[in-house]
């Protein structure tokens, strides 16, 4: 996969998938590279719209009962990432990667914590009109 | 019970004939007995129980209008050898004066006005003791109260199809819901609330206003969180992609945009019922609660539907609507569902529009009704979800349906499904066309690379337009902004960003992205990004939703490239926020929509429908009631599990329970003994059928020189008695000048019905009712 230019350090970095973004002009590609970005999704299915099937730079964290607040603010720091909205108090949260990295593998660095019970991407459902 | 599950079957045929007929009551009230009149066995005793639960159900709503008949009217069907001077002979002895003869498949049923010398019962008693008389009912009010009033019912073919055509497709009889039937039992209840995880509800449409959900811990618009919940001035629910307290389902004519989806599913569920207005709901009545989870690009985040499910669960939601669905499965989502399980919300879900088959490709959250791969973890079924199928107007699975053998539950109709919409009209809070002054507008432009700048060599709203590049191609390695100025969303809701985009960069590598700020530019959230080619063409495009209600809100256009190829770039026009604008108006905003999110809201308004009968009733209670009862049909098996599409009435009837009282009478004196509930009025009915759930309160009323002396049996003291299941009670009245009253009615103890008091009260009910049928009978005869 290209990669694009280095973007400031605060700044979102796109993605492959937030490329994709466009229901307009890119429904083709964003097939193919949604499927190689969702490792999970093994089975082939049409598409019918090619709105991203997660938010690029989002992840939703659930951590293990019984972790204190500070472990948790220091797990998520320590690994770059920011807290967008905490859903369950102590459990589960929304949060953003702060940089570059892509949701893969903040992904799989926050699922090597003890502490974390799942990360998994912000994926996206579609209305069933 | 049997018999009555039989009668109502038999009923559905009736109301679809008599509609074909006419709208008028009296044809309607007439078929309606002539058909009857085969049942001849138990048909009063019947009609008489349908009266007495529709007074506690359908007509709870309309507790003003006890009438459960035509005041001073009868029909009667006389045998064929009756001649027609006993006919008049007979009445003019009741004082009865034929309004009119009809006659409905050959048969001739007579309609009386009574001269008032009788009362409609004693000469409903008198036509029947009389040989020449085959039934005399008094002229029910019955199917007033089924079909509602509502303009575009006719179009509801999924609650009431008669084989009219909607859509331009022709129906079939039946292939409906047994909405009408099920209405008989129960309308709905204000106490019930389903919540809608959506693109928002139009919560200001008149035919859903009355249905909406109020928060009762929060003051509108003060900016505290008056009931502690985390949510300030969520009144009618909470907008979980914008993050904002207004959950305005904002409609989006651009391509691709929101059609306003929550707010038809919203109406499906419950359009506010019998109100002279538009369309009707499953529920008449209810509380919907507006959780909008995004949709302005018809896709909702996986936090998103996360956060409003728990939002959902906390504020007592019973039933939640989820119309949408994807591909992949989140462990939030499953835990959200999960949770909603375990505190007895139901879940129902869409099973997804791609004609697939969800037992080989999983679709969530619907498949969480069965055994789920989820990031590699096996996830246990969830007993509280229930995944929808989409049924057409002749029972057809719909072309686009998914179905699942296993993993697809049950269908209900999806296809040409007219329900309320948002309106159309907004008022633009900003609207950049860049022609006249556009330095004045307050754009800044930098980052790296910028070359931003306005451009008179493509434009969509002549002359000028925004661009990255007014000079060829854009530059490489750019991250370059162009700012709007601050601007306010303060008493505006439905707000989004969009404009005319003209566009050509290098596909999926470089782009323009959106990024919103709340703060004036403090912080930045990225919207939406755009890559590729749009042909030379300006098309409109929706970026997306707009935070409403914030006053230092700002944007900003941010183009990346890398060091590869370089292309023309971006040109923006008529860039505009625009928001709703006033009320819809009414009549005209409501729209046919197609899809498995159609009928989802059909199946989540059936559960509120059977919460309103028994709001005890477990998640597992619920999914049986609904899932044990449908109308299997050859083309769904295979297809869900249920094998049929959904029967209202027919759950509805498997949930409704009844207890009888029965009223005696003794002492020396005389009275009347009366039900708050319609059913009691001992004078002449002295023993009702009542639905579970909701106390029936007994008022003894001494005539002129009578005591009430006070209760015995299932109920004691003086006061009201108030019975929640099968009991015998007995009213004493004395001779006042020898009995003066206990007390005058102050602290002379209430009526409470004893527990354990069913078994002793069970065995004389019983054998009461069955004297008042043997009576009946023997009557006839």
């Amino acid at each position: 996969m290209r990669s694009l230019l280095s973007l400031p350090d605060q700044a979102i970095r796109l993605g492959p998938i937030m490329l994709c973004a466009s229901v307009l002009w890119s429904s083709a590609s964003c097939e193919s590279m949604n499927r190689n970005a969702t490792p999970t999704s093994t089975v082939e299915r049409p598409e019918k719209s090619s709105v991203p099937r997660f938010i690029p730079h989002e992840l939703l964290v659930k951590f293990k009962n019984g972790i204190s607040r500070e472990r948790i603010e220091f797990i998520l720091k320590h690994n770059r990432i920011d807290i967008l909205t905490e859903i369950q108090s102590g459990r589960l949260y929304h949060v953003r990667i702060s940089d570059d990295r892509s949701v893969e593998s903040a992904i799989t660095q926050l699922t090597s914590y003890q502490e974390i019970e799942y990360a998994e991407p912000n994926h996206r459902y579609e209305i069933q009109k | 019970m049997q018999s009555l599950i039989i009668d109502m079957r038999y009923r559905s045929s009736v109301m679809r004939n008599a509609v074909r007929f006419g709208r008028s009551i009296f044809k309607i009230t007439t078929v309606a007995i002539v058909l009857s009149g085969l049942l001849l066995e138990t048909s009063l005793a019947h009609a008489e129980q349908k009266q007495a639960h529709r007074g506690m159900t359908a007509l709870s709503q309309q507790a003003r209008q006890p009438a459960r008949y035509v005041p001073g009217e009868v029909l009667v069907k006389f045998k064929d050898e009756a001649s027609r001077s006993a006919i008049a002979s007979l009445s003019a002895d009741v004082g009865a004066k034929e309004v009119r003869a009809m006659s409905v498949n050959a048969t001739v049923i007579h309609r009386y006005k009574l001269d008032g010398a009788l009362s409609v019962d004693e000469a409903v008693l008198k036509y029947r003791r009389d040989p020449a008389v085959e039934y005399a009912e008094p002229n029910y009010l019955y199917w007033l109260q089924i079909i509602p009033n509502d303009t575009q019912f006719d179009s509801l073919w999924g609650l009431h199809n008669i084989g009219q055509t909607v859509g331009g497709t022709a129906g079939k009889t039946d292939a409906d819901i047994d909405a009408p039937e099920a209405w008989d039992i129960s309308t709905g209840s204000p106490d019930v609330i389903v919540a809608v995880i959506d693109s928002g509800i139009a919560y200001d449409h008149p035919d859903l206003a009355p249905n909406i959900w109020t928060n009762p811990g929060e003051i509108a618009g003060n900016g505290i969180d008056d009931d502690g919940n985390g949510f300030v001035d969520d009144v009618h629910g909470w907008d979980f992609g914008a993050n904002d307290s207004d959950p305005m389902d904002p409609l989006d004519l651009n391509p691709g945009g929101n059609p306003g989806h929550g707010t038809h599913v919203a109406g499906i569920i419950a359009g506010a019922g019998n109100n002279g207005t538009g369309v009707t709901g499953v529920m008449w009545t209810a509380k919907l609660m507006a959780l909008k989870a995004g949709g302005v690009n018809r896709s909702l985040s996986a936090t998103a539907i996360v956060s409003a499910i728990h939002y959902a669960v906390a504020n007592r939601a019973r039933v939640i609507n989820a119309s949408f669905a994807g591909p992949d499965c989140s462990l939030a989502l499953y835990d959200a569902v999960s949770a909603a399980n375990t505190a007895g919300v139901l879940f129902v879900a869409a099973a997804g529009n791609e004609g697939l088959d969800n037992d080989n490709i999983s679709n969530f959250p619907a498949n969480f009704s069965g055994p789920s791969t989820c990031d590699g973890q096996q996830k246990a079924a969830l007993g509280n979800v229930i995944a929808v199928a989409a049924t057409d107007q002749n029972d057809q699975l719909a072309t686009f349906s998914n179905f699942g053998a296993t993993t697809v539950q049950v269908a209900a109709p999806g296809v040409s499904i007219i329900n309320t919409k948002p309106t159309s009209n907004v008022t633009n809070v900003l609207l950049h066309n860049f022609d006249s002054n556009p330095a004045g507008l307050g754009y800044v432009f930098g980052g790296i690379n910028s070359t931003w700048g306005i451009t008179k060599s493509a434009s969509s709203s002549q002359p000028n337009s925004l661009t990255d590049s007014p000079n060829g191609n854009y530059q490489h390695n750019t991250d370059s902004f162009a700012t709007g100025p601050v601007f306010t969303t303060e008493g505006h809701r439905g707000c989004r960003l969009d404009s005319q985009v003209r566009l050509q960069t290098e596909q999926d590598i470089d782009g323009v992205l959106l990024e919103t700020s709340r703060n004036s530019g403090t912080t930045w959230e990225p919207l939406h990004l755009i890559t590729g080619d749009s042909n030379a063409q300006f098309v409109s495009f929706t970026w997306g939703d707009i935070a409403d209600g914030m006053t230092r809100s700002q944007f900003r256009f941010r183009f990346l490239s890398d060091d590869r190829q370089a292309f023309d770039g971006v040109y923006l026009d008529d860039i505009r926020i625009a928001c709703i604008a006033g009320s819809p108006s009414g009549t005209t905003d409501y729209q046919f929509l197609h899809g498995t999110s159609m009928a989802t809201p059909h199946v989540a308004g059936l559960a509120g429908l059977l919460l309103s009968v028994n709001p005890n009733l477990t998640v597992s209670q619920l999914r049986n009631a609904i899932l044990s009862t449908v109308d299997r049909k050859p083309s769904l098996s295979g297809k869900v599990s249920a094998r049929g599409r959904i029967n209202a009435r027919a759950a509805l009837a498997s949930v409704a329970a009844y207890f009888t009282v029965a009223v005696n009478k003794a002492g020396p004196g005389t009275g009347a003994v009366t039900s708050n509930s319609p059913g009691i009025d001992c004078g002449t009915i002295c023993d009702g059928k009542f639905l579970q759930g909701s106390p029936v309160n007994l008022a003894a009323v001494p005539d002129p020189g009578s005591v009430f002396a006070g209760w015995s049996g299932d109920c004691a003291g003086t006061n009201s008695c108030s019975l929640t299941q099968n009991a015998t009670v007995t009213a004493i009245f004395n001779i006042a000048s020898s009995s003066p009253a206990p007390s005058d009615g102050v602290g002379g103890g209430g009526c409470t019905l004893a527990p354990g008091a069913t078994g002793d009260a069970l065995l004389p009910a019983i054998l009461v009712l069955s004297l008042a049928i043997l009576l009946w009978r023997t009557n006839r005869r």
